[in-house]
C-alpha cells in the first residue's frame, strides 16, 4: 500500500486577534496556502500578557523572519527597536545592580563582562556578525515593539497573506459529542466551524472553555506574582540598549524602553502588600490592578483545540518570556502540521514539546527567586519560601556544585542566558575539570584574550542613539 | 576556584573502555586526578568491538589524539555508515549512514517529499538522497566540509580500527601522560565496613591499592559494580535475544576498501564485516536459544569472504544493564555497565559517552549523592534509546524464514518504542528528542530501508507543483552522483596520505 499524503486542514479558526492570534494565523497561512484561515476578534484583554509584552528576546528573531515577518517592516511600521538585554537593579541586594545580556557568555572559567554587556554598558550597538572571528559574533539582541502598533501591522500583513478577519466577534464554543469543539457562535448570531480551533483568546480561553474541563496545572507555589498593575499610559521614551527590571520590597518593577515610550508594569503578589502600596512602590500615579493566575493546562492541545499564548500558559513577565514562548509554540506546530486527521499520538508529541517549553520558561523566572542573597523585602521573603521544581532544584544545584547546565528538552532559553541568569543573581558556578586544571598563566591569557576581545566590539560599535537613528533611517 | 588536591582514581581494566578513561582523564583534568590503571595479560581483554560511530573522532580529539597517527597505530579505515542487508526482507539492502537525506524545504523534512514522490511510483530508494549513501556504495571517501550548508557537510564519518590495537594505543599515549599502569590479577576487594564504599583492592602478589574513586573497567566480569557492590542487572534480552557471537578475521580481499560496515541479517542472528587496513573483521551474533555454536560457525564461515586468518571465536553475553552505573565510589564504563549488541556499533560511544560525563562530573572535594544520580539518569537515557534503536531493527521485517525472526517479528516492543512506530506509521513523523544518539535521519533510514513506510505524512509534501518536485530530485540526485563521481576511492584516500597508514614505507 503505497500510502499518501495526508488531506491538508481546510479550515482553521484562530480565535483572539492580539498578536499571539495573528502570528499564529500568518505561519498557518504561510504553511497552507490555501486552507482557509479566520481570525475571529475576542475583546481586548490586558491580562494577556503574551500579547502586551513590549520586548521579545533574540529566539524570536529567526522566528519572526522564518514567518516572513520583516524586522525592516517591524521598525517603520511597529516602533522597533533593537536592545542589548536587561539590567537586574536590586535582585541581590537593595544597591546591586547587574546587567543580565543577550548573546554568548565568556569563557566559563573566567568571570568576565560578556561582549553584549560590554557594549550595552558603553551605551553602544552594533549588529551581530556572522564570521566566528569577529567579537561581534558574541552579541545578539531582541526586538521592541509597540503592542499596539505591532498588532495593526501583523493585521496588514495577515489580510495581505488572505487570512479573513471575522466582521463579527466571538461570543460562544459548542462542544461535540467526542470531547473537541463542534463549532463557535459569533456575536452576529453567525456559526462557524473549522478543522482545528486555534485559542489565543488569553486567559480567559474562550473556546478551551467548551471543552470537557482540563486539569490545570498551578505554578502559584512556584511563581509569586498574581497580580499586576499596569499603568493607563506609558513614560517617557529613552533611547538606550538595555531594558530594567528592578525589585522593590513589595515586588518587581519592569520597563521596556521603547522609543514610542517606556511601557512600565509592576508585579506584585496578593501575600503582600495591598494595592495601594503596590502603586506607591511601582512610582506609578495609577494603574489597573490585573490578576494573574500562574499554570498551565495540562494538554496544551486537546481534541481539535489548540490553546496559545495566555490561553495555554499564563506566568509573570520576568524578562518578557510570554511572547518568546509563543513563538516557539507556533513553531512547533507549524514543525507538527497536523492533517485533517488529527492524531492523538501527535497531540500527544506537540503536548509533551509544548510543555517542556513552558516548564522550562516557567524555571527560569522561579530562578530569580533563588538567589543566594536577596534584598530585604517582604515580597523577596514570600518568594524565597515557595516551591523549587525539581528540574530547576537539579539546575542550579548542578551549577554551583560541578559548573554545569544539565540538558533540558526544549528549553526556550539558550545555555547561555542560564549563565547569564546565574551571574546577575550571584549564583558562582562549581569547579569543573577545566576551572581546576587551568594555570594561572593559562587564565591571565583567557581574561585578557576576552577583554580584548571585548574592547574591539566597544570601539567597532556605535553609540545606541546613532546607531538607531541609521537603522531608523534604512527601515523607512 | 584554584588547584585542589587531586582525586585518586583507580581503574580496574585495561580493555578500550579502561584505557579510553585513563587517557580522557589524564588529558582532560590533567593535574586533577591521580590515575592508576591495574589490568592483567592473563585474563586479557574482549578483543573485539572494530566498528564506532562519529563521536569517536570528537573525543580522540577532545583528548589530543592526532588522527593519521591513531589511524596508522589502529590500521583503521573510514566508515560512512553500515549496509543492513537481508534485514526487512532477504535480499533487501539499505545503508544507514552518518548523514542526511535531501534538503528540507518550507520547513517540512525532505522524506516527506520522498515518500510523496514514492507514492507517485518513482524515487524507490530514499538513499540516493544521500552523499554518505551513495558514496559508500560506490566505494569513495572524501573528508566532509565542517561548517557550511552545502551536501559537502551533510555527513560524517567514523573508523573501523583493530579492537586489540587501540586500547595499547591509548595505553601508551595515557602512560605519557602520567597514568601509571599497573600489572596483576585482582584476587580481592575490600568494602569500607561503614560506608560500603570500596576501599581497595588486592593483587594476586598481595599488593593493595587504595583510591578514593575506582571506575570498573573490567568488562564483562563487573568486578567491582557486579561481583563485590552486587548491583543488580536489569535484563533485556527479551527483546534482544541475542547473547553469543562467534568472531574470525579474514583476509583483505584485493581492490577497493568499503568505507562501511556490513551487518546481515542471517538465521538467528546477524554477521558483521568490518574492513580494516591489513584485515577484515568478521563475526556472527547469535540468539543460543536458536541455533548451537557449532552451527553458528558453520553460518560464519559460509558468509565470511576470504580467507581465515583464526579459527572462530566465541563470545558470550547478555543484553541489558546494570541497575545504576556509579554506586558509591564505583563508576562502571564499558561491559561492566551494561551491554547492547554491536548491531548499531554503540558499544564504544557508549563508554565514550560514559566517560566525558563522568569528567563532567568529576568529583572534586568529594562524591555526593547527587553526581551519581546525574551520571545514572544521563547513562539511562542513552542505554534506553538506543535499546528501542536496536529493538526496531528486528521487529521491523517480514521474515519468517526462521523461529529467531518469527521470535523478534511477534514480540512485544517496549511502549516507548510502539508508540514511535505508530506516530511514524500515522503521520510520517519521527518523535523529536535533542539528547540521546539517534536523530531523526536515523530513524528514518531504518524506517524506510526495513520497508515501514507511513500510511500518511506530511499534507504539505503535496503541495508543491508535482513535475516541479519530481525535477528538484531530480537535480538533487544528479549533484550528489556528481559529487560523488569527484570523490577518490577509499584506498586511493587512504594512501594518499602515508601518515595515516600501518604498513607505508
Ligand atoms: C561480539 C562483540 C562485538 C562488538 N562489536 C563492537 C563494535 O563493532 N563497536 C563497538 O563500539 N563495540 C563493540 N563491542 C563492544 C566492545 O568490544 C567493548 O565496548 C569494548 O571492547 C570495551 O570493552 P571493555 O574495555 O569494557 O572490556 P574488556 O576489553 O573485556 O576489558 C576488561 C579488562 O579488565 C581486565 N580485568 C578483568 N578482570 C580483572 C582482574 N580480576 N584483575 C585485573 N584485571 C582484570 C582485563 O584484563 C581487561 O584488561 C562488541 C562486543 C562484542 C562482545
Amino acid at each position: 500500500m503505497p500510502g499518501s499524503a495526508r488531506e491538508p486542514l481546510g479550515t482553521i479558526a484562530v480565535v483572539g486577534d492580539g498578536p499571539t492570534g495573528l502570528v499564529a494565523a500568518i505561519a498557518l497561512r504561510r504553511a497552507l496556502p490555501r486552507c482557509a484561515v479566520t481570525v475571529i476578534p475576542t475583546p481586548a484583554d490586558p491580562a494577556a500578557l503574551a500579547d502586551w509584552t513590549a520586548a521579545l528576546t533574540p529566539r524570536s528573531n529567526a522566528f519572526l523572519r522564518q514567518m516572513g515577518i520583516e524586522e525592516g517592516m517591524l521598525a517603520a511600521r511597529a516602533g522597533a527597536s533593537l536592545r542589548l538585554g536587561t539590567e537586574l537593579a536590586g535582585w541581590t541586594s537593595g544597591q546591586s545592580r547587574a546587567v543580565h545580556p543577550f548573546g554568548a557568555a565568556p569563557p566559563p572559567e573566567i568571570a568576565a563582562t560578556s561582549v553584549s554587556a560590554a557594549l550595552a554598558l558603553a551605551d553602544r550597538f552594533a549588529l551581530p556578525s556572522d564570521d566566528p572571528a569577529s567579537p561581534l559574533s558574541d552579541i545578539d539582541y531582541g526586538l521592541r515593539l509597540n503592542p499596539q502598533a505591532y498588532t495593526r501591522a501583523l493585521g496588514a500583513l495577515a489580510a495581505h497573506l488572505g487570512v479573513t478577519r471575522s466582521p463579527s466577534g466571538f461570543a460562544a464554543a459548542t462542544g461535540d459529542t467526542s470531547g473537541g469543539i463542534a463549532g463557535l457562535r459569533l456575536a452576529s448570531g453567525e456559526d462557524v466551524t473549522a478543522d482545528l480551533f486555534v485559542d489565543c483568546s488569553g486567559p480567559a480561553s474562550l473556546v478551551a472553555q467548551g471543552l470537557p474541563s482540563e486539569p490545570h496545572i498551578d505554578w502559584s507555589r512556584i511563581l509569586p506574582v498574581d497580580r499586576l498593575l499596569i499603568p493607563p499610559t506609558t513614560g517617557a521614551p529613552k533611547l538606550t540598549a538595555l531594558d530594567r527590571i528592578t525589585a522593590t520590597p513589595l515586588g518587581w518593577r519592569g520597563e521596556v524602553f521603547g522609543r514610542d515610550g517606556t511601557h512600565a508594569l509592576f508585579a506584585a503578589s496578593i501575600e503582600v502588600g495591598s494595592p495601594e502600596a503596590w502603586v506607591e512602590a511601582a512610582g506609578f500615579a495609577e494603574a489597573a490592578v490585573i490578576p494573574l493566575a500562574p499554570g498551565r493546562r495540562d494538554r496544551l492541545w486537546q481534541a481539535n483545540v489548540i490553546c496559545l499564548g495566555d490561553a495555554g500558559v499564563r506566568f509573570e513577565p520576568l524578562h518578557w518570556l510570554n511572547a518568546a514562548l509563543v513563538h516557539a509554540q507556533v513553531a512547533l506546530l507549524i514543525e507538527l502540521l497536523p492533517g485533517r486527521d488529527l492524531h492523538p499520538l501527535e497531540r500527544n508529541e506537540f503536548n509533551r514539546r509544548a510543555a517542556a517549553m513552558a516548564d522550562r520558561a516557567r524555571d527560569f523566572v522561579a530562578l530569580h527567586y533563588h538567589a543566594p542573597t536577596r534584598p530585604e523585602g517582604a515580597f523577596q521573603d514570600y518568594a524565597a519560601g515557595l516551591a523549587l521544581p525539581d528540574t530547576l532544584r537539579l539546575t542550579i544545584d548542578e551549577f554551583t556544585r560541578r559548573g554545569r547546565l544539565p540538558f533540558f528538552e526544549e528549553d526556550v532559553l539558550p545555555r547561555d542566558a542560564w549563565v547569564f541568569a546565574m551571574a546577575s543573581l550571584g549564583i558562582a558556578p562549581g569547579p569543573t575539570a577545566r576551572s581546576v586544571t587551568l594555570t594561572p598563566a593559562a587564565r591571565t591569557a583567557l581574561i585578557r584574550g576576552h577583554e580584548a576581545r571585548a574592547a574591539a566590539a566597544v570601539q567597532s560599535a556605535l553609540p545606541y542613539r546613532d546607531w538607531l537613528a541609521a537603522y531608523l533611517q534604512s527601515a523607512r | 576556584m584554584g588547584r585542589r588536591d587531586p582525586v585518586s582514581v583507580v581503574i580496574v581494566g585495561g580493555g578500550t573502555a579502561g584505557w579510553s578513561a585513563a587517557a580522557a582523564l589524564a588529558r582532560l583534568v590533567p593535574g586533577g586526578a591521580d590515575i592508576r590503571l591495574i589490568e592483567s595479560a592473563d585474563i586479557g581483554i574482549v578483543g573485539v568491538g572494530e566498528a564506532t560511530l562519529p563521536h569517536v573522532r570528537q573525543f580522540i580529539q577532545q583528548i589530543g589524539i592526532d588522527e593519521a597517527a591513531f589511524m596508522r597505530a589502529t590500521h583503521a579505515t573510514f566508515k560512512l555508515g553500515i549496509d543492513f542487508r537481508n534485514f526487512g526482507r532477504i535480499g533487501d539492502s539499505y545503508i544507514h549512514p552518518f548523514g542526511t537525506f535531501g534538503r528540507d524545504l518550507a520547513q517540512v523534512p525532505f522524506h516527506h517529499y520522498w515518500l510523496q514522490r514514492r507514492a507517485a511510483g518513482e524515487e524507490a530508494d530514499i538513499g540516493q538522497f544521500s552523499l554518505a549513501v551513495q558514496a559508500a556504495r560506490a566505494g569513495r571517501f572524501q573528508l566532509p566540509r565542517e561548517t557550511d550548508l552545502s551536501l559537502a557537510s551533510s555527513y560524517g564519518y567514523a573508523y573501523q580500527f583493530d579492537a586489540g590495537l587501540f586500547g595499547p594505543y591509548l595505553r601508551d599515549f595515557a602512560c605519557q601522560h602520567g597514568v601509571t599502569r599497573t600489572e596483576g590479577r585482582i584476587v580481592s576487594v575490600e568494602r569500607d565496613a561503614e560506608s560500603g564504599d570500596v576501599a581497595s583492592v588486592t593483587l594476586e602478589d598481595g599488593t593493595r591499592f587504595t583510591a578514593d574513586l575506582f571506575i570498573d573497567c573490567s568488562g564483562f566480569r563487573s568486578l567491582l559494580l557486579g561481583d563485590a557492590l552486587e548491583e543488580p542487572w536489569e535484563d533485556w534480552s527479551h527483546w534482544l535475544p541475542c547473547d553469543r557471537a562467534v568472531a574470525m578475521p579474514t583476509a583483505s580481499p584485493a581492490g577497493e576498501i568499503e568505507p562501511y560496515t556490513r551487518a546481515t541479517a542471517l538465521g538467528a542472528g546477524w554477521a558483521w564485516r568490518i574492513p580494516l587496513q591489513h584485515r577484515v573483521g568478521n563475526g556472527y551474533v547469535y540468539a543460543s536459544a536458536f541455533i548451537d555454536d557449532d552451527s553458528a560457525a558453520e553460518g560464519l564461515r559460509g558468509t565470511a569472504e576470504g580467507a581465515a586468518l583464526a579459527d572462530p571465536r566465541i563470545l558470550r553475553f547478555r543484553a541489558g544493564r546494570r541497575r545504576r552505573s556509579w554506586v558509591g565510589n564505583v563508576v562502571a564504563i564499558g561491559l561492566a555497565s551494561g551491554f547492547l549488541e554491536p548491531l548499531e556499533s554503540t558499544s564504544i560511544y557508549l563508554s565514550h559517552m560514559a566517560i566525558l560525563r563522568l569528567v563532567d562530573l568529576f568529583p572534586f572535594g568529594g562524591i555526593s549523592p547527587a553526581d551519581r544520580a546525574e551520571f545514572n539518569r544521563l547513562v539511562d537515557m542513552e542505554y534506553d534509546r538506543i535499546r528501542d534503536f536496536l529493538i526496531l531493527h528486528y521487529h521491523a521485517t517480514t521474515r519468517d524464514d526462521s523461529p529467531f525472526w518469527d521470535h523478534v517479528r511477534t514480540m512485544q516492543v517496549p511502549d516507548s518504542l510502539a508508540e514511535k512506530l505508530e506516530l511514524w506509521r500515522a503521520t510520517g513523523r519521527v518523535a523529536r528528542y535533542g539528547e540521546g544518539l539517534f536523530f531523526e535521519p536515523s530513524w528514518v533510514a531504518v524506517y524506510c530501508g526495513q520497508n515501514v513506510v507511513p500510511d500518511r505524512w506530511d499534507a504539505r509534501a503535496a503541495l508543491p507543483d508535482q513535475p516541479v518536485l519530481a525535477r528538484a530530485l531530480d537535480r538533487l540526485k544528479q549533484e550528489i552522483a556528481a559529487q560523488v563521481q569527484a570523490m577518490p576511492g577509499h584506498r586511493a584516500f587512504l594512501e594518499r596520505e602515508t601518515r595515516r597508514l600501518a604498513h607505508a614505507g
